[in-house]
């Protein structure tokens, strides 16, 4: 495979480089940014004792790493070698044991409350919507905008749609959505503009928990559609 | 003793228990978080001999009550307010910003209406004891979890007051009293160019280096929205999604923007036009409704020339606390 471009640097504020990586949202770029990520994490474990660099938080995306640097002996240019060093050491991680999480759904008219729009657009019945839905592989590409939630690459071309023009004040926990190509889950009840197709009842982000959030960057996920009863039977949710 | 902390009998509109956040945990979507004046939030705790780390208590634009229930050291920093004391044995005065105020067994302090700035902070010797949760005591609202039961305070909640503290209480110098006094009344925050000023398009971004801006109510923790902006030429494409950062002035599609606040969510799709520059990321927080804004640009050298000066200053006017691991024991108040 040839050798994919190496990712661009860019001061984006004073403290914070962004090294974008080029190829869009798909599964390749986000399989780099994930190796790139791991790679600076381990720079930085490693790198603690000599060197006075210090790395706040980096933040992975689609096809970015945000890297925020601690302002205490700050260098640009120390930080852009120790960076580039550390995305040029970063090896593809064997994924072959990348986890299976599965995800119960339930898609009942009373949680699914954007499906039969979402349905009438795919040109599909509710059933079939819910089939489609539930049939694919998704993977994590990231977490973010709140605690824990997944942005999840893997649906089906036919089910993609673009968010409400007007987001709702409120989407309540657990609310599987649509966005465009892109299915998530809210972890949180939240203000939120994307479609919402069904709904699970585990808590898919719990501070208490170690780790906190269910999911995690390249994990292999599936819904799994469950009953009204079932979902009652094992909802998480406070109140 | 879980009765022996402070009490709250009026909480006031969002008060919520803060450190100097979290962050460490944006790759799992968990915003840094934190005393939106993070430099206020420290300046209470130095002069009462604590660690720069230490949880305080963050108060929104009309003020709070609380009462000690034991004898403590408190200090109020912030926004500019009037706060007085009522002693349990019937006395009460003028509760004054900076200077350490002794508390006594049954004594209330109460922060009335915010005059100027959008935050004021109560920060008590020992800090507040609420357990860590991923290594930080600030409230998390997004995920309801840190500080107290992971919510704003309520009446009749009672925060434990912790035992770390490293050296006696001290008087705010004259220096860090006059920086402190004028410190929300300048209209001026200083920005670098953003990474999206060529799609966005130059005119938009030099509109508004050039507009008093006014700063919306629809404001809080996670961002401050700037009205007046008249950018008519908002793009209306958005990026794909990547992460955000503190200061990050992004311009959605109707072309007001959006200062992200300490809260702000990890990632984001709007373009960002500028980004306020560190030094002045505390000031951020205490941006009023109403307040007028100018976004003043600089380089990127410069900003972090103005980022090693004002701490530079910070550590003049108001040493921190030496905390070594040595010599980390409580000392006895």
């Amino acid at each position: 495979m040839p050798q994919s471009d190496a990712p661009k640097l860019e001061w984006v504020a004073d403290f914070s480089l962004h090294a974008s990586f080029g190829g869009g949202v798909n599964a390749e770029t986000t399989r780099q940014v994930e190796d790139a990520h791991n790679a600076i994490m381990a720079a930085v474990v490693q790198g603690a004792p000599n060197h006075s660099l210090r790395i706040r938080a980096v933040t992975p995306a689609y096809a970015s790493l945000l890297i925020t640097f601690e302002t205490e002996q700050f260098e640009p240019h120390a930080c852009e070698t120790m960076v580039q060093a550390a995305l040029a050491r970063a090896l593809p991680r064997k994924r072959q044991n990348a986890q299976m999480v599965e995800i119960p759904v339930c898609y009942d008219a009373e949680f699914a409350i954007d499906l039969p729009t979402c349905a009438a657009f795919a040109g599909l019945s509710p059933v079939r919507f819910i089939e489609r839905h539930a049939e694919a592989e998704y993977r994590v590409a990231f977490l973010g905008f709140t605690p824990g939630f997944p942005y999840l690459l893997g649906l089906p071309p036919e089910l993609a749609i673009s968010r409400l023009d007007a987001p709702r004040p409120r989407v309540a926990p657990g609310s599987v959505g649509i966005a465009g190509a892109q299915t998530g889950v809210y972890p949180f009840a939240t203000p939120g503009g994307w479609r919402i197709v069904g709904r699970t009842p585990l808590r898919i982000f719990d501070a208490r928990r170690n780790p906190p959030a269910h999911l995690a960057i390249g994990d292999r996920v599936r819904f799994v559609p469950i009953s009204r009863d079932q979902f009652a039977q094992v909802v998480e949710h406070d109140a | 003793m879980p009765d022996a902390g402070i009490r709250v009998l009026l909480p006031g509109p969002q008060t919520t228990v803060q450190d100097l956040g979290r962050p460490g945990h944006t790759a799992i979507g968990v915003p840094a978080g934190g005393a939106a004046d993070a430099r206020a939030l420290i300046i209470g705790n130095r002069l009462l001999g604590n660690a720069d780390d230490a949880a305080g208590i963050e108060m929104t634009l009309i003020g709070a009550e609380f009462e000690l229930l034991t004898d403590a050291v408190v200090s109020l920093t912030g926004a500019e307010f009037n706060a007085d004391v009522r002693r349990s044995s019937g006395e009460s005065g003028h509760a004054a910003r900076l200077d350490p105020i002794v508390m006594h067994c049954g004594d209330r302090v109460r922060i009335a209406r915010l005059t100027s700035g959008a935050r004021a902070y109560l920060c008590v010797r020992g800090g507040v004891a609420v357990l860590p949760v991923l290594g930080s005591r600030s409230t998390c609202l997004a995920g309801a979890f840190g500080g107290f039961e992971g919510r704003s305070l309520r009446s009749g909640d009672i925060l434990p007051i912790g035992q770390d503290a490293f050296a006696p209480p001290r008087q705010a110098g004259a220096a860090l009293q006059s920086a402190f006094a004028h410190s929300h009344r300048s209209s001026a925050i200083r920005v670098t160019r953003g990474p999206h000023v060529a799609a966005i398009g130059e005119p938009a971004y030099q509109a508004l280096l050039s507009v008093e801006l006014t700063v919306s109510s629809r404001s809080n923790r996670m961002g401050v929205r700037l009205e007046n902006a008249d950018i008519s030429t908002a793009p209306d494409g958005r990026l794909v999604t990547q992460g955000m950062f503190h200061g990050a002035i992004q311009l959605p599609p109707g072309g007001e923007p959006i200062i992200l606040g300490v809260d702000h969510p990890t990632t984001g799709g709007y373009p960002i036009i500028a980004g306020v520059i560190h030094a002045d990321l505390h000031r951020i927080g205490q941006l009023r409704p109403g307040a007028p804004v100018r976004l003043m640009e600089v380089a990127l050298d410069a900003a972090r020339a103005i980022a090693r000066d004002e701490d530079h200053k910070l550590h003049e006017q108001c040493p921190p606390v030496q905390c070594t691991h040595s010599d980390r024991k409580p000392q006895t108040t």
